[in-house]
């Protein structure tokens, strides 16, 4: 295979260095608000940065940015608000344990006015309507803590629902607002001394420049690759060149160039490879299984790199048309700007070692730099397979064991170098720095920032020099008091979530990787189903139990996307979770009170999900039902958070823009105007209420098989024998127009149990080999004694024995059924040597149900005893037969 | 004015979803008036279509066929690829790609599709080409094709085919699987199911977007153990009548060789109606009436026309827990229908005379049942005192048989007081029964556990049938006992070449209405959607006999048979839970003789020295005497748990002499019958006087005793 063409090597290094600096200056202003903190909040004068939104939930101790004290915490806040038409708007401050004013001004000197959140425990204080011409509007926005107390702050408006853009009250978005010009400069850089914080951590400066005790609120450390068997992946060649210049061969390296050119310090960088060669004899021995280069995994292996997601940081090997060989796509390779070229990798990799960390990179590198991306055992081979055949070489076998003098050379420079501040050699060891770097807090210039002779050398462009200088800064300004919304921004950025995922006007896929990205099992929603999705919100959108699952448990609510969720590991990831609430401005596992699970209400939203509502299942996933690869319908409420969707679900596109999901409400009203007469709120409090039922949510209408078994009175009572969930293998199910419905038990010959709702799905006997056991649809509200009666002796004493055999001499009869559909079910049993024949029928009522019994055949001289736990049961003797008996119960459940 | 008498073809179209409503409410209804185009039925053009015979079948049904359907798919030939190998469930191996999936492109539409001569490293070294297989929409393939079972096993195949159409179109399609399929349309994965499963034909409905020109369809579908198996039907709605009379058209215009002797019409059934048939008896005005596995009973009215356009159908009774038998009586003056359901035997009588049931009683339910899925219940049968005969399935729990309530796994009768007697044990799954004239009662049962292939066998009272499941039910047996003498098989089935799910027992007592069979045996088969022939003989005391193909062709699974007064026999089906070959789930069709009496092997039977055969017409008699008109074969079968088994010791059986003993009948010398074995008889050679040959060149004798001699165990 070819080596990589060194035009492409520069070319990568180029791009590298891309990454390193910051976004080319857009033509937009970037979305958001300017943010000042007046001083004396921070040592260093005032801080200006640029929010996304002006939202935030913080704890009590917590602050917004580290350098800025939490206790009293005020800022002012600015945005350039865009208007999409003209119309009237409404403004509302969400604010706890602070206050906040805002005023909205035109630029034309129009409309105009102050809006007072309301005092203490206040939720959203309203202002008046605004007839606002746009298309743009000036938003000022003091804000003001309370002491030290928990405290929120969202800012939220609303489009007049008469307006044809009309919207719900709603946080406002970051892609409507604008970093006001006035300033623009000022918060860019405070997005720069946040990068320098990133780099900080990324480039390791923190490792050896021992940072002050409040910095690490500020500054995220990562912790460099275990390096026990990196001579088990690599071979001793391009590990020692490796070593002796990281940027020559991998340009993004993070690792410094620690040696000089001279023979001397280039005999040191052998010996440090030596070193490191030597922990590979130590261990024990493993053998060197290499993938199989078969024809078709090299197939496998090209479009799994591909389409996986491995491009977005490491970008595309082949143009998506041999990629997938696909004469349709473009046939020219993209050069997007991704963070991590693989440079010059002939040699590093062995093909069973590249395969296993691949599986699992989180063992080799727990700081989750290189995510692990669920690739199964096969998978991993193929991405190693190809990729070794890329690079043309794979890592020659270890040579002999070096010489003890160059070993102990090699030890005494991986502690002299400072290796080991970064490079443990596994989570069991401690390898001893003895490098003294001056702590953070002391650097001023010179050193690795400005290319010192000696110094570490790193590849940093001019800003990013800059933005270091500004880091340190901050850094050194922290004041130790956690900041979740810029430890959250700190995590995106150093996880590089933004190479997939968008998120308040920033970061996302670049346009040229979008053919790679694409959607499996005949899953067709469109760009929903194949770009991973935009992040903007995430924390207000999403439960923190299922950012959690996504974050650490390989959650996916999109299984037929082909790229895949990676896992930067719990360390990494589990404070986002958390964190991303912060930021947008939600307490984690918070919520709005979502409408109670009242049978009608659910039934309703069951109505509204059918094939004849809005047909959800049409595009939405319901259980093994899959439709066009939408997320599944039962997992909603679990993964969606009430508040969010209650406004999603009247406009999708407006949260997101480009989605196939229809709009059913417009201005209060549905397009479904026979359910809940057709109230838009009430109908999506109804479909909430119905997706709630989780997993065992009835299927709505028309979702496969299950759907089409529902069976439902007409105008006579249904009768159906079937295995019944405890009434048993001989049950009767007998449903009532109206919603009445009973399980008779033919084995033990007694009425088992009453419901109401829906009748019962057949499929469990109507499909397949059916056989299985059916279970009533709608709500249990009323159980059977196990006996209603027995009969006893006028005047005499309970005969227990008497009693039992007239219960298990029970015999079941059969049942006819009256002009009506009526069931009567007959039976007999065996009292004081005597057959009685019992009819039974149990009907609708008012408010209930009635149970009738007709005894005939009576034994002389008893009487019938019911069961003391039944209501109201009144007998009634038969007066042209001495030996039948009527009885009559009520039950109003 | 021909033209104003057409309705257009599109016309047609709109009509299915409109007239079933009122077509089931409103009973006079006719079709003409539907359409409101009075005298257009005329013979060959119906519901707007013609009829034009053409040169062959396939050509005239596509001509009528384009006149109905909006697009007419174009098949290309399929064709198979395997074995790779399949980690088995529950591993998620499904999605494991191998070789032919590197070539995916190929399939874009328009594309050229797989290379078709391209060789694969297969499972266990073996190498995997493509193979060509027959046409195979509408039916169900069965992909063991390989003659080691670990080949079989645990292994995944590629099957393609290419569909082409003029215009971009929208082709609705029903597929099912057994186990796990993913399939690609134009190289798009369109389904991915990693599960055990049984074929359900209709479990995946795709509506498949496809491009002018060719479109590629590949499958891969995986087998655990057991059977492994593919179907595609095309779904396309048709009118059932519509279907109806073009079949009766085309089969008037291209009979098969059956078909010139037997005739099978279709009962035309609204869309919505799902007829599973489970039972079929005749009320005593001769209308039909039907139970179903969805626990309904159907009237068929109407149902005699040829064909039965007419035909209607009004629910008797509805309720019952998957009735697998119906039996009409008359009573004292009054009709009583018994339906054997899975709790119980139930009495239904329509007291008020308006052709629906209101007295549903328990005439019997002294039978256990633990709510396993297996626990069918087959029956009634009537001997002629009276008692009501039924069989019990057994339960199963993955493979193993479970007799969890007592008598699963036997045969009972229940007495005119509605009291039980269990009468023999050993049955596994026994889908029929019924008596000959002098009383003796059969059962047939399904290969599986203990029952190395399907068999026809007497139930003799106090018997063991060969299943041990349902020993723990017989009267003073142990755990641990030995197990009794069995009861030997009267006739096997061989599995595939006669069957593979042998369904119901009718005596053929038509006293030469149906041809010339009476007193012989007619038993369905829910698999490959035929109906087999029996003769048996008693030998010493001892039933066997042989067994016959006798008409294939139905479209699902024959259930139920049961005679008309004129001789006609309904056939009711259904393949739901195991599918079949046929193209529909369920329905119910009639057979009526022509009155053309096919040249068939009669009669086979045993004699000292060989077999006596004799044939329904006069032989060429020098053909008949030759020995090179003869083949047998013989082999029996191992009686042990696994499920099923092969043909063991196989061996050719020397015809040492053909002697013609009368106009229709040959003596057969065999060198040495081997009692215990199927004889295989192939008459390739046997003619008729006019030189036609069989109709049926082979018959199965199972031989288990010699008269006057050995006896098989």
């Amino acid at each position: 295979m070819r080596p990589p063409d060194p035009c492409r090597v520069a070319c990568a290094l180029a791009l590298a260095l891309a990454w390193l600096a910051p976004a080319a200056a857009a033509q937009e202003p970037a979305p958001g608000w300017a943010a000042r903190y007046p001083p004396p909040a921070a040592s260093g004068g005032s801080v200006l940065e640029r929010w996304p939104a002006p939202h935030f939930a913080l704890q009590s101790g917590e602050s917004s940015h580290p350098a800025v004290a939490p206790s009293d915490l005020a800022v002012r806040l600015q945005t350039r608000l865009q208007l999409d038409a003209p119309g009237r708007y409404r403004f509302a401050l969400d604010v706890q344990g602070g206050s906040a004013t805002l005023s909205v001004r035109e630029p034309g000197g129009g409309a105009g006015a102050e809006v007072i959140a309301p005092p203490p425990n206040g939720s959203a204080g309203g202002g008046d309507w605004l007839e606002l011409k746009g298309p743009e509007a000036l938003l000022t926005l003091e804000y003001q803590r309370h002491g030290n107390a928990p405290t929120r702050l969202r800012v939220l408006w609303e489009m007049a629902p008469g307006e044809t853009a009309g919207f719900l009250l709603e946080p406002i978005p970051a892609r409507f607002t604008r970093v006001p010009d006035a300033g623009a400069g000022a918060p860019a850089a405070g997005d720069a001394g946040r990068r320098g914080r990133v780099l900080l951590g990324e480039l390791g400066c923190v490792n050896c420049h021992a940072p002050g005790k409040n910095a690490p609120a500020a500054v995220s450390a990562r912790p460099g690759p275990y390096l026990r068997d990196v001579a088990r992946r690599a071979d001793g060649a391009w590990l020692q060149r490796y070593i002796a210049g990281p940027q020559e061969l991998v340009p993004a390296a993070a690792m410094p160039d620690l040696f000089g050119d001279s023979p001397a310090e280039l005999e040191d960088a052998r010996a440090v490879a030596a070193y490191l060669q030597e922990q590979a004899f130590l261990g024990a021995p493993r053998p060197y299984a290499a993938p199989e280069a078969t024809p078709a995994s090299l197939v496998f292996g090209r479009q799994l790199y591909h389409e996986a997601g491995c491009v977005a940081c490491h970008g595309p090997l082949q143009a998506p048309a041999v990629a997938y060989g696909d004469e349709a796509l473009p046939a020219e390779l993209p050069q997007p700007a991704v963070a991590r070229p693989f440079g010059d990798l002939r040699g590093k990799w062995r093909g069973g070692e590249l395969a296993e960390y691949l599986r699992n990179p989180l063992a080799v590198d727990p700081s989750g730099r290189m995510p692990a991306c669920n690739l199964a055992e096969n998978e991993a081979g193929w991405i190693a397979a190809y990729l070794l055949a890329q690079w043309g070489a794979a890592a020659a076998p270890p040579g002999p064991r070096p010489d003890r003098a160059l070993l102990e050379r090699g030890r005494e420079q991986f502690a002299a170098r400072g290796c080991a501040d970064c490079h443990q050699l596994g989570s069991d060891s401690a390898e001893a720095s003895r490098l003294q770097a001056p702590p953070l807090a002391a650097l001023r210039s010179g050193g690795c920032l400005d290319g010192a002779p000696g110094a570490p050398r790193y590849a940093l462009s001019e800003q990013d020099r800059a933005a270091l200088r500004r880091g340190i800064g901050e850094a050194n300004a922290a004041l130790g008091h956690p900041a979740p919304p810029d430890a959250a921004r700190r995590s995106l950025a150093a996880l590089r979530c933004d190479a997939c995922h968008a998120r308040d006007g920033a970061g996302g896929l670049d346009p040229s990787l979008r053919p790679y990205f694409r959607a499996t099992v005949g899953a067709d929603i469109g760009d929903e189903g194949r770009i991973p999705p935009d992040l903007s919100g995430a924390g207000f959108k999403l439960s923190s139990s299922w950012l959690r699952t996504v974050l650490t448990g390989s959650g996916r609510a999109r299984p037929h996307m082909a790229a895949r969720m990676p896992q930067f590991g719990a360390p990494a990831v589990e404070a986002l979770v958390a964190q991303l609430a912060q930021a947008d401005g939600t307490a984690p596992d918070s919520d709005l009170e979502a409408p109670a699970a009242a049978a009608e209400l659910v039934a309703a939203g069951r109505q509204l999900a059918g094939v004849r509502g809005f047909d959800c299942t049409s595009c939405h996933a319901f259980r093994d039902f899959h439709s066009s690869g939408a997320p599944a319908m039962e997992h909603f409420t679990t993964r969606l958070r009430y508040e969010w969707w209650s406004l999603y679900v009247h406009d999708p596109a407006r949260f997101k823009p480009g989605t196939r999901m229809p709009r059913y409400f417009e201005k209060g009203g549905s397009v479904l105007t026979r359910v809940l007469g057709g109230d838009a709120h009430a109908q999506a409090d109804a479909l909430w209420a119905y997706f709630a039922q989780g997993e065992s949510m009835a299927p709505p209408e028309g979702a496969g098989a299950g759907g089409n078994f529902l069976l439902r009175p007409q105008d006579r009572p249904l009768v159906l024998r079937t295995f019944l969930r405890e009434a048993g293998t001989r049950a009767v199910a007998v449903a009532f127009p109206g919603g009445w419905n009973f399980a008779f038990d033919a084995q033990r010959c007694r009425l088992a149990y009453a419901w109401r709702g829906d009748f019962l799905d057949a499929s469990s006997s109507w499909t397949n080999r059916g056989g299985s056991f059916a279970q009533p649809a709608g709500t249990l509200v009323w159980r059977a004694p196990d006996i209603a009666y027995v009969l006893m002796r006028l005047g005499g004493a309970p005969e227990p024995a008497e009693a039992a055999s007239q219960v298990s001499s029970r015999r079941f009869r059969g049942y006819s059924l009256d002009a009506a559909g009526v069931p009567t079910f007959q039976l007999s049993f065996q009292a004081y040597g005597t057959e009685v024949l019992a009819s039974e029928r149990f009907l609708p009522a008012r408010n209930g149900f009635q149970h009738c019994v007709r005894l005939e055949g009576l034994p002389p001289e008893t009487r019938v005893l019911p069961d003391p736990g039944l209501p109201d049961v009144r007998i009634t003797e038969t007066p042209d037969s001495r030996d039948a008996v009527e009885l009559l119960w009520s039950v109003t459940p | 004015m021909e033209r104003d008498a057409v309705i257009p073809a599109a016309r047609l179209r709109e009509v299915p979803s409109r007239i079933p409503q009122s077509w089931k409410r409103c009973a006079t209804a006719s079709l003409a008036l539907l359409l409101g185009a009075g005298g257009a039925r005329a013979q060959d053009e119906f519901m707007g279509v013609r009829y034009e015979k053409k040169a062959t079948r396939a050509e005239t049904e596509a001509a009528a066929l384009s006149g109905a359907r909006p697009v007419t798919p174009q098949w290309g030939e399929w064709h198979m690829l395997a074995p790779f190998p399949y980690a088995g469930h529950g591993r998620d191996d499904l999605k494991t790609p191998q070789p032919p999936e590197a070539e995916l492109v190929r399939h874009r539409a328009g594309g050229p599709g797989p290379d078709l001569q391209a060789e694969y490293a297969g499972k266990n070294g073996t190498t995997a080409r493509w193979r060509p297989l027959d046409r195979i929409e509408g039916k169900v393939l069965d992909l063991s094709v390989h003659g080691r079972r670990s080949l079989n096993e645990n292994a995944v195949c590629y099957l393609h085919g290419s569909v082409e159409v003029a215009e971009s179109t929208i082709l609705p399609l029903s597929l099912g699987a057994d186990d796990g399929l993913r399939l690609w349309v134009n190289g798009r994965l369109l389904i991915d199911d990693d599960v055990p499963q049984s074929l359900d034909p209709e479990k995946y409905q795709l509506k498949v977007p496809l491009s002018p020109g060719v479109n590629h369809i590949l499958a891969k579908v995986a087998n655990g153990g057991g059977g492994w198996n593919f179907s595609l039907r095309v779904t396309m709605h048709l009118d059932a009548r519509f279907e109806s009379w073009l079949q009766s058209r085309l089969d008037r215009d291209f009979p098969t060789p059956e078909g010139r002797h037997y005739r099978i019409l279709t009962v035309p059934l609204p869309d919505d109606l799902v007829l599973e048939v489970g039972g079929v008896d005749l009320l005593p005005d001769g209308r039909p009436i039907v139970c179903t596995r969805r626990g309904e009973l159907w009237i068929v009215h109407d149902a005699y026309a040829e064909p039965p356009l007419d035909a209607r159908l009004t629910l008797f009774a509805s309720g019952l827990h998957e009735p697998l038998g119906l039996v009409v009586r008359q009573e004292g003056g009054r009709t009583a229908v018994y339906c054997a359901q899975r709790p119980e035997l139930t009495r239904l009588l329509d007291t008020d005379g308006d052709d629906r049931a209101d007295v549903y009683e328990c005439f019997c339910d002294a039978w256990g049942i633990s709510g396993n899925y297996h626990e069918f219940a087959y029956g009634p049968k009537f001997d002629s005192e009276g008692n009501a005969w039924i069989t019990l399935n057994v339960g199963f729990d993955g493979m193993t048989p479970l007799s969890e309530a007592p008598y699963r796994g036997w045969c009972v009768k229940i007495t005119p007081a509605g009291d039980m007697i269990p009468v023999c044990s050993g049955l596994r799954s026994p889908n029929g029964l019924g008596f000959l004239p002098d009383g003796s009662a059969f059962f047939l049962d399904n290969q599986g556990d203990w029952v190395g292939t399907n068999k026809l066998a007497q139930l003799i009272p106090g018997s063991w049938q060969g299943n041990p499941a349902s020993l723990r039910w017989r009267e003073g047996w142990k755990k641990g006992d030995p197990a009794p003498e069995r009861t030997d098989a009267a006739v096997w089935f061989p599995y595939k070449k006669m069957g593979q799910s042998p369904a119901d027992f009718l005596l053929d007592d038509t006293g030469g209405r149906f041809g010339p069979f009476t007193g012989q045996v007619f038993t369905g088969d829910m698999t490959l959607c035929t109906v087999m022939r029996v003769f048996l003989e008693s030998v010493d005391g001892t039933w066997q006999g042989a067994c016959f193909p006798f008409l294939e062709n139905f479209e699902s699974g024959p259930n139920r048979l049961a005679f008309a007064a004129d001789g006609s026999m309904f056939v009711g089906m259904t393949d739901r839970g195991w599918g079949s070959t046929g193209a529909k789930r369920y329905g119910l069709q009639r057979v009526v003789y022509t009155g053309v009496t096919p040249f068939e092997v009669l009669e086979m039977r045993v004699v000292p020295d060989g077999f006596q055969l004799e044939f329904t017409q006069d032989l060429d008699s020098a053909a008949a005497a030759d020995l090179a008109s003869y083949r047998m074969l013989s082999y029996t079968y191992a009686y042990h748990s696994d499920y099923g088994s092969p043909e063991i010791d196989s061996a050719e059986q020397k015809i040492t002499k053909a002697a013609v003993t009368g106009p229709r009948g040959v003596h057969l010398t065999i060198e040495s019958l081997k009692p215990g074995f199927v004889h295989e008889l192939h008459l390739p050679g046997v003619k008729r006087a006019d030189g036609a040959p069989l109709l049926h060149p082979v018959a199965y004798y199972t031989l288990q005793k010699i008269p006057g001699g050995a006896s098989g165990r």
